[in-house]
C-alpha cells in the first residue's frame, strides 16, 4: 500500500508545502533545529572533553595498580622483601617501586635547589616505553645500587644543561656526578598529572637502587603494581590487597591502593552521566520544537481540508491521507534537524578549537540527531496526520 | 442499444436522513433509479432538493440510511471509508463545479492522481495520463500549472483526471457552473463525444438548459425523483 509512488510523491508535496509557506516552515523547524542543534552540541562537547581526558588518563591508567603507604608507627614504606613479595603474586607482570626526592643539581658554573629526583626501575621503563625521546632507558645492570646513571626532562636540559650536548655528558646531582644516558618525555603516570612541575629546574631519573643508597632510604613509599598479559588488574588487586595486609600486620590504615582501572571506569560513568542529563535538559527543546511543528500540521491540515476531501473522493484510504501528512511532518522535522546537526556540530567544534582539545564528530551522535528529529516528527506528526485522514470527504469538499 | 445495455446503478428505497439536534431531517425519501451502462442521465433540481446529497450516494462518499445501492454489481452499504476509497478509486471518476486541481501541481501531476491511488504502475500511468491528456485536447499544456490555464481548460484536465482511471460511471457535479456560455458549450461537447464512446455520465445540475443536453433526465425535488420530459414539469 506504501508505494514508491505514494512515498514519493508524499515527499515532493512535503517540500512543494514548505517551500510554499517559507516563512512559517522555518519558524517552524526553527524549534527542531535549536533542539537538534543544542543535543548534538552538548553530547559532543562532552564526548570531546571525555575523549580527551580518558585519553590521557587511559594511557597511564590500563593494568596499573598504585600503592601509596604512609609513615607509621607500624612501618614505614615498603622494604625489598615487601617488593618481592609483591612481585610473585600471580599475574603480576612487574612493580615499578618510585622513591621520590627534591634535591640540588649543578652544571660548572651554578646550582640549581628546584630538582625532582625520582628513583625508577627497570620494570617502570618496560612499561612505559614511549617515555624515552632519545638515549636508553635504565635495565637491569643499572639496578646494583652503584651506577650513577641518569635520564633527564627537558626543562633539566633547558635549566641546568643550558641546551648544552646531553647524551654522555655528566651533571652533578645533590652531590654526586651522573652520566646522562637518556632524555624523556611527559610522564603520563597518575602522580606525574597531580603534579605541578613547572616552578621546577627540572625532573631527573636515577636508578632506585641507587637513589635508595644515595639518601639511605630503607624503604620505598609508592610502587606501581602492572599486571601481567592474559591477566584482569580485578585478578590481581584482591591478592595485592591481602598481601599488603599481611605486611602491615592487618592494620590497613597506612597504605591506599588505587586502581586506575575503577578509577577509569567511575569516570566513564561521571561523562555518560553528565552527557545524558544535558542531552536530556537540551531534548526539552525538541519537545517545544515538536509542538511547534505539531501547531503547524494542525493549521495545514485545516487549511487543506479541501485537497483532503478531493484526495479522498479521487480515491485516496484514509491511511494513504495519514502517511502523506506524516511524511509532512517528518520531512519538516527532519529538515529542521539536518540544519541542526550542522549547528551543533558547528558549536561543538568552534569550544573544541577554543579550548585546544582534539575534535571529532562520532557517526552516533548524528544518527541521533536523525533518530530525535524523526522521532519527533512521527510523534508530534500522528495526532494531526490521523485528524486530516478521519475528516469526512463530503464535509471537506464542502469547506470554504 | 441502450435500452439492452446491462444496469450499472440500481437504486431502491434509498432514504437519508440527517440528524440535527432532536430532530431528524429527511433528505431523500426513498429514491429507485436505474442507469443502464453508457447513459447520459442529468439530475435536475433546485439547491435543497436533496441532490447532492444523492451525488454523495452515488459516487461512495456517503452511505443511505436505508434502501439497497448497487454500483456495477456491488451493493454499497456499511462500507468503512477504506473500502468505499476503494470503491470510488474504481467506480467513480469525479468532476466538481470548481475543478478542486491542486494549485502547486502542474496538470500531468493532477491527472496522475487517481492513477497513483489506483496503484497503476509508474510506466503504465505516464502513458495512460498522456493519453488523457490528449484525449481532451491539452496535449501542449500538459506541464502548465492549473493557474497558467483557463477556466475551460482546468475543467477539461479535471475531466481527464476523471477518466484516467476508466471508472464504471463518471459523476459531474454542475460542470459548468463556473464557466462562461461558450467555454460551457465545449465541456458540454467533450461529454458528449465521451458519452459517443461509451461512457456513462450522470450529470447533476440545477440548470435545465445543461440538463438538456443529456439524453435522459430525472428531476428531484424535496427528497423525491420523478422521471419524463421537461415539458412535464
Amino acid at each position: 500500500m506504501l508505494s514508491i509512488a505514494v512515498l514519493k510523491q508524499s515527499i515532493q508535496m512535503a517540500l512543494q508545502n514548505i517551500r510554499g509557506n517559507k516563512m512559517r516552515s522555518f519558524l517552524t523547524m526553527l524549534g527542531i533545529m535549536i533542539g537538534v542543534g543544542s543535543v548534538i552540541g552538548l553530547i559532543t562537547m562532552v564526548q570531546i572533553a571525555s575523549d580527551n581526558v580518558m585519553g590521557k588518563f587511559s594511557k597511564l591508567g590500563a593494568g596499573t595498580l598504585t600503592i601509596y603507604t604512609y609513615e607509621s608507627p607500624v612501618k614505614s614504606g615498603l622494604s625489598e622483601t615487601d617488593l618481592k613479595d609483591l612481585a610473585s603474586i600471580e599475574g603480576v607482570g612487574g612493580i615499578s617501586p618510585t622513591i621520590s626526592f627534591f634535591s640540588t643539581a649543578a652544571n660548572d658554573k651554578e646550582a640549581f635547589k628546584k630538582i625532582k629526583v625520582e628513583g625508577k626501575n627497570a620494570a617502570y621503563f618496560a612499561r612505559n616505553k614511549d617515555i624515552i625521546k632519545a638515549g636508553r632507558a635504565f635495565n637491569e645492570n643499572d639496578m646494583s645500587g652503584d651506577v650513577y646513571v641518569c635520564i633527564v626532562d627537558e626543562q633539566f636540559i633547558r635549566h641546568v644543561l643550558l641546551g648544552k650536548q646531553v647524551l654522555g655528558s655528566t651533571v652533578r646531582i645533590a652531590g654526586y656526578k651522573y652520566t646522562i644516558v637518556g632524555i624523556r618525555g611527559q610522564d603520563n603516570g597518575l602522580n606525574a598529572m597531580f603534579t605541578d612541575t613547572s616552578k621546577l629546574d627540572g625532573s631527573v631519573m636515577i636508578p632506585y637502587t641507587n637513589a635508595l643508597s644515595i639518601t639511605g632510604a630503607g624503604n620505598v613509599t609508592q610502587a606501581e603494581v602492572y599486571t601481567a598479559d592474559g591477566y584482569e588488574l580485578k585478578d590481581i588487586e584482591s591478592k595485592v590487597r591481602s598481601t599488603l595486609k599481611n605486611i602491615y600486620n592487618e592494620n590497613d590504615d597506612f597504605y591506599q591502593v588505587i586502581n586506575m582501572d575503577g578509577l577509569l571506569d567511575m569516570m566513564d560513568q561521571v561523562y555518560a552521566l553528565l552527557g545524558t542529563m544535558l542531552g536530556g535538559i537540551a531534548s526539552i527543546a525538541l519537545v517545544v520544537g515538536g509542538i511547534g511543528i505539531m501547531n503547524m500540521m494542525l493549521t495545514s491540515v485545516s487549511e487543506r481540508t479541501k485537497e483532503i476531501g478531493l484526495r479522498k473522493a479521487l480515491g485516496a484510504e484514509p491511511s494513504r491521507i495519514q502517511i502523506q501528512f506524516l511524511i509532512e511532518s517528518i520531512v519538516l522535522s527532519v529538515c529542521g534537524g539536518i540544519i541542526g546537526i550542522i549547528i551543533g556540530v558547528v558549536i561543538a567544534a568552534i569550544c573544541a578549537i577554543a579550548m585546544n582539545v582534539e575534535f571529532s564528530v562520532s557517526g552516533s551522535a548524528i544518527a541521533l540527531g536523525f533518530g530525535f528529529s524523526a522521532a519527533v516528527g512521527v510523534i508530534f506528526g500522528w495526532m494531526p496526520a490521523k485528524r486530516a485522514s478521519e475528516l469526512n470527504p463530503i464535509d471537506a469538499l464542502r469547506s470554504e | 442499444m441502450i435500452e439492452n445495455a446491462p444496469v450499472i446503478l440500481r437504486m431502491e428505497g434509498i432514504t437519508k436522513e440527517y440528524q440535527m439536534g432532536d430532530e431528524v431531517s429527511v433528505v431523500l425519501k426513498g429514491i429507485d433509479l436505474e442507469v443502464r451502462q453508457g447513459e447520459f442521465l442529468a439530475v435536475l433540481g433546485p439547491s435543497g432538493s436533496g441532490k447532492s446529497t444523492l451525488m454523495n450516494i452515488i459516487g461512495c462518499l456517503d452511505v443511505p440510511t436505508a434502501g439497497n445501492y448497487w454500483l456495477n454489481g456491488r451493493l454499497i452499504a456499511d462500507e468503512d471509508q477504506t473500502s468505499l476509497a476503494h470503491i470510488r478509486s474504481a467506480e467513480v471518476g469525479f468532476i466538481f463545479q470548481s475543478f478542486y486541481l491542486l494549485q502547486r501541481q502542474d496538470a500531468w501531476s493532477n491527472v496522475e492522481l487517481p492513477l497513483i491511488y489506483a496503484n497503476m504502475h509508474e510506466k503504465d500511468r505516464k502513458a495512460r495520463v498522456e493519453e488523457m491528456l490528449t484525449k481532451v485536447g491539452l496535449a501542449d499544456k500538459m506541464h502548465h500549472f492549473p493557474n497558467q490555464l483557463s477556466g475551460g481548460q482546468q475543467q477539461r484536465v479535471a475531466i481527464a483526471r476523471a477518466i484516467a482511471t476508466n471508472p464504471t460511471i463518471l459523476l459531474a457535479d454542475e460542470p459548468t457552473g463556473a464557466l462562461d456560455q461558450k467555454t460551457g458549450a465545449q465541456v458540454m461537447e467533450l461529454f458528449h463525444e465521451l458519452n459517443d464512446e461509451g461512457r456513462t455520465i450522470i450529470m447533476i445540475t440545477h440548470d435545465a438548459k445543461i440538463a438538456a443536453h443529456a439524453e435522459r433526465i430525472v428531476r428531484i425535488l424535496d427528497g423525491n425523483i420523478s422521471e419524463g420530459e421537461l415539458e412535464d414539469a
